[in-house]
């Protein structure tokens, strides 16, 4: 009977522990990310603006960024503001494990620092640009800075705040694709666009939701 | 202390004392306390990395 009462206590106690840890999951982790994103914020308010030129091609108004800007892993490259799901975040460079417990990470191109298979081969697309810009965030931990993009719908407006002006994309879309597809990964586009990306559903990662949207205004 | 009776006779019953109570009480808690800090260090392994 002793032994069976002492066994008792000790599954409720690593239950207990259990229960702590998924608390820790959910809520804990986003402390480590309101300092991170507290620190990012200031640091980018007291960068200098960042050269651009203006492109037009084909009728699509687009921007270069200056070569040179090239940030290191888990630096803060430009904000994202999604007033429908009360999002504002800074977004840092890269989506390794590490970056993302800052917030929002932007998919970077293969070079040092950043390893694959989270980088991609082609040249990495900034805000404005030709081609998609990717940005991968949490749904559930850390801050969950994307556990509502499921809300969003055609038309709705993400802002990207960034060092050499502000761009606000429109929603075009969006759709539920198996955790292995890469093709989502790739930058190569006509138009400029802007890619989301998190895990499906909520506090799962079996499958992953992407939101897609298109440059519709640009002040730089 | 308490003494009960039945039909072999009364038997006595030691309560426990609050120290002892306590430390067990204690030793539960940092038994659930170690429990999440180990989960913790293994939740890199065990979370996916976009979660």
């Amino acid at each position: 009977m002793t032994v069976l009462r002492t066994l008792g206590k000790f599954l409720v106690s690593v239950g207990v522990g259990v229960l702590l840890f998924v608390a820790w999951t959910l809520w804990g982790t986003g402390l480590s990310t309101d300092r991170a994103q507290a620190a990012l914020e200031s640091e980018f308010g007291a960068l200098p603006p960042i050269d651009s030129r203006e492109l037009s091609r084909e009728g699509v108004q687009s921007f270069k960024v200056d070569d040179s800007f090239k940030p290191a892993p888990g630096e803060g490259v430009f904000r994202i503001v999604i007033p429908k799901i009360e999002v504002r975040d800074m977004v840092v460079q890269g989506v390794e494990t590490e970056d993302l417990r800052k917030g929002p990470g932007h998919y970077p191109e293969c070079r040092r620092g950043f390893n694959k298979p989270l980088c991609t081969e082609q040249e990495e697309v900034w805000p404005g640009e030709v081609g998609r810009v990717i940005i991968s965030g949490h749904r559930t931990t850390y801050g969950a800075p994307f556990y509502d993009i499921d809300l969003l719908e055609r038309g709705d407006e993400i802002n990207l705040e960034t060092r050499w002006g502000d761009f606000t994309y429109e929603v075009t879309g969006s759709e539920i694709v198996p955790p292995n597809a890469m093709d989502i990964a790739n930058p190569i586009s006509d138009k400029p666009e802007l890619v989301l990306t998190t895990c499906n559903p909520r506090f799962s990662a079996a499958e992953r939701l992407i939101v897609s949207a298109e440059l519709a205004e640009a002040s730089p | 202390m308490s003494i009960t009776g039945s039909g072999d006779g009364p038997r006595v019953k030691k309560r426990r004392s609050w120290k002892s109570r306590l430390l067990e009480l204690l030793l539960w808690t940092g038994i659930a306390i170690a429990t999440a800090i180990i989960l913790i260090m293994l939740s890199e392994q065990l979370l996916p990395s976009n979660f």
